[in-house]
């Protein structure tokens, strides 16, 4: 069988809907050549460290938040550039400080 | 279960398993930049992380795993027309010195990562990423993460035989090809 049979053969069974992969990834290189994930990153990090330490869940950060278990989940993964107001919000919600700590 | 391709030429592609939204690699990459997921994985693997990579700090771990997850994602991203996939994937089992019929593969950004993506090679050059996990320890074995590992890649070997993707008259050319 040559590359391209085999190619047409597992062609057979694609997927019938894109997947997101690649424009994630895009979307992720972009905001790494900004300079912004490596900062979403930290914060993200600082967050899951706090919330595993605290026990609490997405959904409770959620709630304490006043936003939606799907926004967290993007902030836990770097994907969100967090204004200065959401980083207030993030430091109330988990009693912590990320700002402070920063420019102390 | 169903295919994505990955590079457009068809040469990497990743299963998609049934129920799941998207294909595996979507779903690992997804995994090891999450900083919630990665922070439970390393508490749950500690022990794992102190004894084979000497490392103490969960925070360490998640930072390394994140920038070898960029680099693998970079080195998927750019795969040119004219590379060598066989450079990357290496067979799963270091002492496996002959060609395999749907051969168990693995990949990984860099000689020193934990991070490990699965392949089975369908072609020269062709390969189907079934899964991918962090391996802390030696052998796959000895924990049940990396051993659902090796069950799905035998699961999508057995899938692709039994649909004829990879037949027996493609087991007949192999064994003449691999006569000359």
């Amino acid at each position: 069988m040559t590359q391209q049979e085999a190619i047409n053969r597992l062609s057979r069974y694609q997927s019938t809907t894109q997947s997101v992969w690649k424009s994630d990834e895009e979307k992720r290189r972009t905001a790494k050549a900004q300079g912004w994930l490596l900062y979403s990153r930290k914060i993200a990090v600082k967050t899951a460290l706090a919330m595993n330490r605290q026990g609490i869940t997405k959904q409770e950060l959620a709630l304490r938040m006043g936003c939606s278990p799907q926004y967290v989940s993007k902030l836990l993964k770097g994907e969100i550039n967090l204004s200065l107001d959401e980083i207030c919000n993030l430091e109330t919600a988990l009693n912590i400080s990320i700002l402070q700590y920063q420019f102390a | 279960m169903t295919f994505d391709k990955i590079i457009d030429d068809g040469r990497l592609w990743a299963v998609r398993y049934d129920k799941d939204d998207d294909n595996v690699l979507q779903k690992v990459m997804s995994q090891w930049s999450d900083a919630h997921w990665l922070a439970s994985f390393f508490m749950q693997n500690i022990e794992d992380l102190i004894s084979y990579f000497k490392i103490t700090n969960i925070e360490d771990a998640i930072y390394q795993t994140m920038e070898d997850r960029d680099d693998l994602a970079c080195i998927i991203m750019d795969i040119s027309p004219d590379a060598n996939l066989d450079r990357f994937f290496r067979p799963l089992d270091n002492n496996r010195a002959s060609e395999m019929i749907l051969g168990k593969e693995k990949g990984r950004p860099n000689r020193k990562s934990w991070l490990r993506l699965y392949a089975i090679k369908l072609n020269v050059g062709i390969y189907i990423i079934t899964g991918g996990a962090i391996k802390l320890t030696r052998t796959m074995q000895e924990r049940e993460h990396t051993l659902q590992e090796l069950e799905k890649m035998e699961k999508v070997r057995n899938f692709l035989i039994r649909e004829g993707v990879f037949g027996e008259e493609s087991f007949t050319d192999y064994q003449k090809e691999a006569a000359i």
